[in-house]
Parts: structure tokens; sequence; C-alpha cells
């Protein structure tokens, strides 16, 4: 002992820097006391090796200096940082001039809320606590060794929580208080919880794994969740919808992985990894949004779980018949409660939720009694079509706002109802008071009069008394006449007698003095409270009048206000129609070109029958000449049998020659008449054909860009369309001019009733090369064809999803002609390609004479 | 300018004794409560808010499917503008601009965060 005591005596003074090298050089972090003690001693060890003896002073800066590094030590585990680290932040500190810890708006209210609610906790109590936050960072430090997590990586927090947890240890091993607060004990808490999901989180995000796999320590919270889990596919379901509407993308497009079995934006959390979500909501920070609310749902099951297992429970349930376990969660919970906690915005939006699904079921039945429509057929909400539902989620929604709003408000007004009740009782005492204190000033004022009547007496009787007194003792000085003095004293105290039978003995005048004074103190408090009761009232017929004038002004502004936003909402309307008798004024000047171009070509196909009737007549007339002439050869032939052999020769020849005239005319006008017909329909079937074809591929494939380009190449008449739209009644001109169209029309009609099926089925099948008697036979299932294209959302409305179609294809011809991009996906012309072809003049093929 | 709890009181979808009877008693409700109240009426505007813009996208889709028309791109950001000057009027704040753009920074605060 004396050795080492010597050998520690011997030392140099410590380098700190050498001894912080040498810690950090162990693993880092925070060290305890005694750790550091061997590291300070090994680091004088080395220095020394074991040397020189050492001086007192040299002692003393070796206690200075081991002091520090306790204080240095204590602060480091308290921060869960390095002792270097707390070296640098002091010195900024100490350069900065400030400090001090900030606090949470919620933290601090926390406490104040603590502090009302005067939460006792026993020393028992206060022993389980600790016990059980101790097993609790036990639990915790194994769970992360299982995840191979490094002593560094433990987050400041919790490293924070676990220094607490030893300082809750030390002061009950001094037998002190160990808790200064009931906010200290759930602060402890929400920050363990709070840092440990968060973490959690982190873990799972940075080795790649699905959360779930940290079952050791999220599983205590599963069977909590389960059912509200449930809730989370509808959660799923809207993140769905949200991102549908921001994109404006169809639902084909939404990632299969999100897709449940059988209905839209069904997602099961156990099934899929939850970062695919992640798209959806960016913004939630730094979970998604669905994991937010998992994280939530987990924390507030774990944070029930720790105070059941503080206060000792077994389980939950156990738990939850015990008052102290429900105010110490409804203590946390408040915190988490706080609009400035992710989690307590998270919690609402999920109250908000449960209101509206319950909302929902609520809406539906009584929509489904009133027999609506669209609710006709329908057993449960997820029988009506999606944007059905989706507007009674709407429904539903605002019907929850309002009930949690009129739930607060009726709140607050029976806290204010309540307390107007104890005024208004506080105020009838205080009237009561009041009237007591003018009877009894009243009766002090009756009583003061007699007491000041029976003071006058005394007071005469008194002065009669010391006369009579003077005189006996100086007529008995000066005549010694005892008997008369002795008879003047029997007087007095006759007198004496008298007054005490009328009560008034000095005491009782000391009583009613007493009373006197009471009373006068009475009035003078009465007094001072009417003093500040009138200045109460003074001040609120101040705040009147100011209440009165916001009124006034209030009124005014209410009566100006909705004027100046019907103007500008007006003014928005008035906008709004500008636009559209543009884009009407637009799309008439198209159709007046149409019609004119189509006028024009009647004119020109009547010209066109005209003559064909013409020629028709004309070969008629060369028909009925032939057969004359025929006739006449006939009859001559028959006279060149009995005449002139040489003249007939000579006529047979000259009919001949006539009759081949005639054939090669009749011929000519034949050909002219089939010219004339082909004319009359199409020039050229296969024009026509290419032309589908060229508008087929084009709208197939999207590539707007090569509209010219095909239909450059192709032999067609072309129409220069570089300054002008292609309308839709083109586009179905475009089709019933088809050879398909006049060949099949009849059986199209019936089985097609609405055209622009047609369309559709054709711009659908035709690059497919299917036939149009192939088309037929899948009519049938026209909802299945589309559904494939354009999703669910279409596949309940046949017209409505031609027309849809419809919409898409002239939106991108016409955008490609504008050199605009599509406004739909994946329609989206690049913005390159649009303007390659506005600088081009744009050429679309057309059937030369529809 | 802000908007006044009495505002939001008056514009929230309250019931008519609940929304008299809290008007009534404005000057008497604690600092708590107001606070309470007044972040209350802003996130269930917030709700509101977002529900009538999605009822309104809904109705644009369906008027687009059952007529055919093509969208301008500009017609969600045009509801957008006008859901804000209505529940500005229904604040009673659509005097300015100042109060359209504070009605528009408190709805934004306050969407629901799906």
């Amino acid at each position: 002992m004396v050795a080492e005591q010597t050998a520690i005596s011997e030392r140099k003074p410590i380098d700190l820097a050498t001894v912080a090298g040498t810690v950090n050089a162990q693993g880092g972090g925070p060290q305890t006391l005694e750790e550091l003690r061997v590291a300070v001693d090994k680091t004088i060890d080395v220095d020394q090796g074991g040397g020189a003896a050492g001086q007192p002073d040299e002692e003393a800066k070796k206690a200075a200096a081991l002091a520090e590094w306790q204080r240095l030590s204590d602060k480091a585990v308290k921060l869960g940082t390095t002792i270097d680290a707390v070296k640098e932040m002091e010195e900024k500190e100490r350069l900065k001039g400030a400090g001090g810890k900030e606090k949470g708006v919620w933290r601090s209210e926390l406490a104040s809320t603590a502090e009302r609610e005067k939460l006792v906790i026993e020393k028992d109590t206060q022993t389980q606590i600790t016990e059980r936050l101790e097993e609790y960072v036990r639990w915790w430090r194994q769970a992360q060794i299982h995840d191979g997590l490094e002593d560094q990586e433990l987050p400041v927090k919790l490293r924070y929580v676990e220094a607490m947890t030893k300082r809750f240890r030390d002061r009950m091993e001094k037998e002190t208080d160990i808790f200064q607060s009931a906010e200290e004990v759930v602060a402890t808490l929400i920050t363990l919880e709070d840092e440990l999901y968060r973490q959690a989180y982190a873990w799972a995000k940075q080795f790649k794994v699905n959360p779930g796999s940290l079952k050791e320590l999220l599983d205590v919270t599963d069977k909590l969740t389960r059912e509200r889990r449930k809730g989370l596919l509808i959660q799923g379901e809207e993140a769905v919808w949200s991102w549908l509407s921001k994109t404006g993308a169809k639902f084909s497009e939404i990632p299969s992985k999100l897709w449940g079995r059988e209905k839209l934006g069904r997602i099961d959390l156990e099934e899929i990894d939850i970062s695919v979500l992640d798209p959806f909501i960016e913004e939630s920070g730094f979970l998604t949004r669905s994991g937010q609310v998992e994280y939530f749902l987990r924390l507030e099951g774990l944070r029930g779980e720790i105070i059941a297992k503080i206060l000792g429970k077994a389980n939950l349930g156990a738990a939850l018949e015990d008052k102290e376990f429900l105010r110490l969660l409804e203590l946390s919970s408040a915190a988490f409660d706080d609009a400035s906690n992710p989690i307590g915005t998270a919690k609402n939006e999920l109250r908000h939720h449960n209101a509206t699904v319950g909302a929902e079921r609520r809406l539906f039945n009584q929509r489904k009694a009133a027999g609506w429509e669209s609710y006709r057929g329908a057993e449960s909400i997820t029988d009506l079509s999606p944007i059905e539902r989706r507007r009674l989620h709407l429904d539903a929604s605002d019907e929850a706002v309002a009930e949690s709003l009129n739930n607060l408000g009726s709140q607050v007004l029976e806290r204010e109802t309540l307390s107007g009740s104890t005024a208004g009782t506080l105020t009838g005492k205080a009237s009561e008071i009041r009237t007591k204190g003018r009877a009894t000033e009243g009766q002090i004022k009756v009583k003061g009069e007699e007491i000041e009547e029976a003071g006058g007496e005394i007071a005469e009787i008194e002065g009669r008394r010391a006369t009579l007194r003077g005189r006996l003792y100086g007529k008995g000085d000066k005549i010694g006449l005892e008997e008369e003095r002795a008879k003047k004293d029997r007087e007095v105290e006759g007198k004496w007698r008298k007054l005490q039978a009328r009560n008034y003995t000095d005491e009782k005048i000391e009583d009613l003095n007493g009373l006197i004074d009471n009373a006068e103190t009475r009035i003078e408090t009465l007094s001072e409270n009417r003093d500040n009761a009138r200045i109460d009232e003074k001040k609120l017929d101040q705040e009147l009048e100011k209440l009165r004038r916001r009124l006034g002004k209030a009124k005014e502004e209410k009566d100006r206000s909705p004027i100046e936003g019907e103007i500008a909402a007006l003014e928005i309307q008035l906008e709004g129609k500008k636009e559209t008798i543009a884009s009407l004024t637009k799309e008439i000047d198209s159709l007046t070109r149409d019609s004119t171009a189509y006028k024009t070509k009647i004119t020109e196909i009547r010209k066109e029958i005209g003559e064909y009737e013409q020629a028709e007549g004309e070969l008629e007339k060369i028909n009925e000449e032939i057969v004359k002439i025929e006739e006449e050869l006939k009859g001559k032939k028959e006279k060149v049998k009995t005449g002139d052999k040489t003249k007939t020769k000579v006529v047979k020849k000259g009919l001949e020659s006539e009759l081949r005239t005639a054939k090669s005319e009749k011929k000519r006008l034949e050909g002219q008449l089939i010219q004339m017909r082909e004319g009359t329909i199409s020039k050229d079937e296969e024009q026509k054909a290419q032309a589908l074809e060229a508008l087929a591929v084009i709208c197939e494939e999207g590539e707007i860009s090569r509209i010219s380009e095909t239909v450059r190449t192709g032999k067609v008449s072309l129409k220069d369309l570089s300054d002008s739209t292609v309308g839709r009644l083109t586009l179905l001109e475009l089709i019933y001019g088809s050879a398909y169209y006049a060949e099949h029309k009849a059986v199209i009609d019936e089985v097609f009733s609405d055209r622009n099926i047609l369309l559709c089925l054709i711009h659908f099948y035709r690059p497919k090369g299917i036939s149009i008697e192939e088309v037929e036979k899948e009519g049938a299932d026209v909802s299945g064809l589309l559904k494939r294209h354009q999703g669910e959302i279409l596949a309940h409305s046949r017209p409505e999803a031609a027309e849809f179609i419809i919409g898409l294809l002239e939106h991108r011809i016409m955008a490609g002609i504008r050199g605009e991009p599509s406004d739909y996906q994946p329609f989206v012309v690049r913005r390159e390609e649009a303007k390659i072809i506005h600088r081009k003049p744009i050429t679309v093929a057309l059937p030369g004479n529809i | 300018m802000t908007i006044t709890l009495k505002q939001l009181i008056r514009a929230c979808p309250f019931k008519d004794d609940i929304k008299n009877g809290l008007l009534g008693k404005l000057e008497t409700l604690s600092d708590d409560e107001k606070i309470r109240l007044s972040v209350a009426c802003w996130q269930s505007l917030g709700q509101l808010f977002k529900n009538e813009l999605d009822r309104r996208r809904l109705n644009l889709l369906e008027e687009m499917e059952k007529t055919g028309k093509t969208p301008t791109g500009g017609e969600m950001a045009e509801a957008e503008a006008r859901l804000y000057l209505e529940f500005a009027q229904k604040l009673e704040a659509a005097k300015t601009e100042e109060q359209i753009e504070e009605v528009k920074k408190q709805l934004k605060e306050h969407l629901p965060q799906n």
C-alpha cells in the first residue's frame, strides 16, 4: 500500500492529450471514472516508467486534473459524446458566451402539465423505474449487438438516456430523490422511445432490410398494431390515389408491387417492401408516409408497454387497471399530440382517418337506404366505382372534420360553463356577503350609536363620580365627616349598580369596541372590493367599447368583402368564359373551313355525277346506234346475198368500219365510266388504307414525328395541314371513307351503335394486322379491350372510354401539329421532336374525294 | 394581417349552437383554449380544402371522360386558385391581396401530408 502510494506520488504531471489518446484508442466513447483512473495511471506509468519522486504540488495538480477529468467524463457520458468533443463544445460556448440546451415546446409544456398534475411518484415506484430502465437499456444494447453495430454508432440521445439511468441509480444508492419530477420520467421515456425507433428505421434503411427484421425491437407492439394495420391498407390506397392525382398517371402505370390481387390500390404492408412507397411521399422526411404512421403506431404501443414494465405490470391489460399507468400514458401522450411533434401530426391524421372510415360506413348505409343511383347493387363500399368511392371518402372526411370540431367546441364550452357556474356561485356568495356586510354595517352603526350614547353616559357618570369623590375627600379632609363620605360612596355604588343593571360594563364595552374594529376592517375590505369592482367595471366598459368598435369595423368588412370577392370570382369566371369563347371560335373556324371544303367537294361530286349521267346517256345512244347499225348490217347482208357482190363488199366494209368505231367509242366510254365510279368513292382504296395505316401507326406508337415521314413515303394524295387542325370529324370521315366501313357497314352499325367505338377498335387492331371480321368477333369484349389499355377507371363505361380514347388521339395529333407536348402520360411528345415538326410543313394523308 | 379566431370559428363547420356559444365566450377563453381552437380550426380548414380540391379534380376528370375534352393543363391550377379565393371569402379575408396570401399560406401549412 505504501509502495503503491509512493509510486503514485513519484509520477509526473498528467499529459491530458496523451490520456485522451489512450482512452480513444481503447475503443472511443466515454469511459467510467474507474476506467479513466486506470487510463491515467497507465499513462503516468508509461511516461515515467515508475520514475522520480513526486512533489506535494504535483499531487494537487494531479488531483485537480483527475477532478477535471471526472467532470469532463461525466459531461461526456451525459451528452453521449467524447471528452474531446466536450472540450471543444465548452470552448465554443465560452467564446459565444452563451450555452444551455434548447428544449422543445412540447417538453416545457409537459413539465408544466406534470407540475399541474402534481404527480407524485413513490419511492418504490422510483426503484422500479430505475430497474426497468436499466433492463431496457440492457435489452436495447443486446439488440444493438444483434444488429452488429459498433459502439460508436450508438445514438447520442440513447447514450444520454443510459447516462440518466445511471444517474438515477447513483441517486438511489445515496437515498436521495431519484426523479426531480414526473416530467423527467416521461421525458426519459419519450427520448428513449423516440430515438430507439428513429434509429431502428435508420438501421433498416442503412442495411436495406425490412424494418420487420428488427424483431427484437419491434415485436412487442405487433399485437397492438395488428388491428390498426388494417387501416394502413386504406392508407396505402390513399397514397396511390394521391400519386395518381398528382401525376395524372393511369392505373396501369402503378408499379405492380403496389397492386393487390383484386381491388385497386390494396396494399399489404406485410407482403411488400415498404420502401416501394417512397416515391409517393418523398416529402414526408425520414420515413415514408405509411412508414411514418406505422412508426407512430409501434411507438404508441411501445410507450404503453414500457410504462407497464416500469410499473411492474405483467402486460398492458394488467397495467390498464392502474391509475398511475394511465396518468403516465396520458402525460407522454400529451407530448406526442403536440403540433410541433411530427408524431403528434401523424397521430392527429390517423385519428381523422379512423373517424373518416366510420363516417364512410354511415354515409354508405344512408345513401343506399335513400336509393342513390350509383349505390344500387352495391353490397359494400368496395362495390362502388372508384370515383364514387373516392367521393364517399371525401364526404366522410368532411363529416369527420365537422364532428371533431364540434367535439372540441363542446368540450371548450362545457369547461366554460363549469367555470361560468363557479363564477356565478362566487358572485352569489359575494352578493350574500355584501348584503350581510350591509346589514352588519347597519347593526354596527346602531350599536356604535348605542355605545357612543353609553360612552357619553359613562363619561358623565365618571365625571360626576370624580367630582363627588373630590368633594367627598375635600369635605372629609375639611370637616372630617366620614359619614358623609360613606353616604356619597353608597350613592356612587348605587349608580354603578344601576349602570351594571344596564349591562354597560367595561367588559361589554371592550367587546363592543372589538366588534367595532372588526366591522371597520370588514367595511374597509368591502370598500376596497367595491373599488376594485368599479375599476374592473370600467375596464370591462372599455373592452366592451373596443369590441363594439371592432364589431362595427368587422360588419363593414363583412359588407364589403363578399362583393369584392364576388367581383373577383366573376372576373375569374369571365376569364374562363373568354377562353371558352376563344376555343369555340377556333373550333367554329375549323368547322367552317371543313364545311367549305365539303361543299366544294359536294359540288365537284355533283358535277362529276352529272358528267357521269351524261356519259351514260351518250353510251346508251351509242348502244342504240350500234343496234341500228347491226340491224342495218343484217338487212344489207341479206340484200348482198341477192344483189351486186361488188356493191355489197363496199357497203360491208363501210358498215364494219362504223361498227369498229362504235365499239371503240363504247370501250372508251366504259373506261370513262369506271374511272368516274372509282373517283366518286375514293381515288384509290390502297391510298386510303395507307392513310389509315399511317395514322394508326402514329397513334399506336406515339411518334408524331413519323406523320410527315410516313405520309411522304406513301403514294397518297397529300393535304398541307401545317396551318390547320385535324378535327374529330376529319378522323371519323377518314374511317367512314374506308373500304372496311363500306364493306361491313351494316354489321358494324348493328354491333357497335357508337361509331366512336369503331374508331377505337380500328385504332387498336389495324396496326396488329387483324381483320375487321376478327374485330367483330372480339367486339363483345370491348370493355376488356379498353381495360387493357386504360385501366379499370374507364372500363365501366364504354362510350366514355371511347370518347376518352378519341380525345387522346386528337390531342396527340393536335399537340404534334402545334409543336406542344401532350398532357397525357405516356403520350408525351418530346419537345425536340415537336420543334422539328413545327419547322417542317406537316402533311397528312387523306383520301382524295371525301 | 392575421386571421382572428373569431373569423376562423365563423368559417369552420361548427354546429350553430356551438358556434354561437364559442363566439359569445371567446373573450373569456383561456389562452391555451384559444390556441387549441385556432390550431384545430386551421387543421380542419386544411383538410376541408384538400377534400374540396380533390372533389373538383374528380369532377374535372369525370367531365373530361364524358365530353372527351382534352385538358389544357391549366384547369387544376385555376380550380386551386379559385378555391383559395373561396376559402378567403369564407374567412372574411378576401379584401386585399395580403389577406388572401395569408389565408393561402396558412392553408398550405395546414394541409394534411398524405
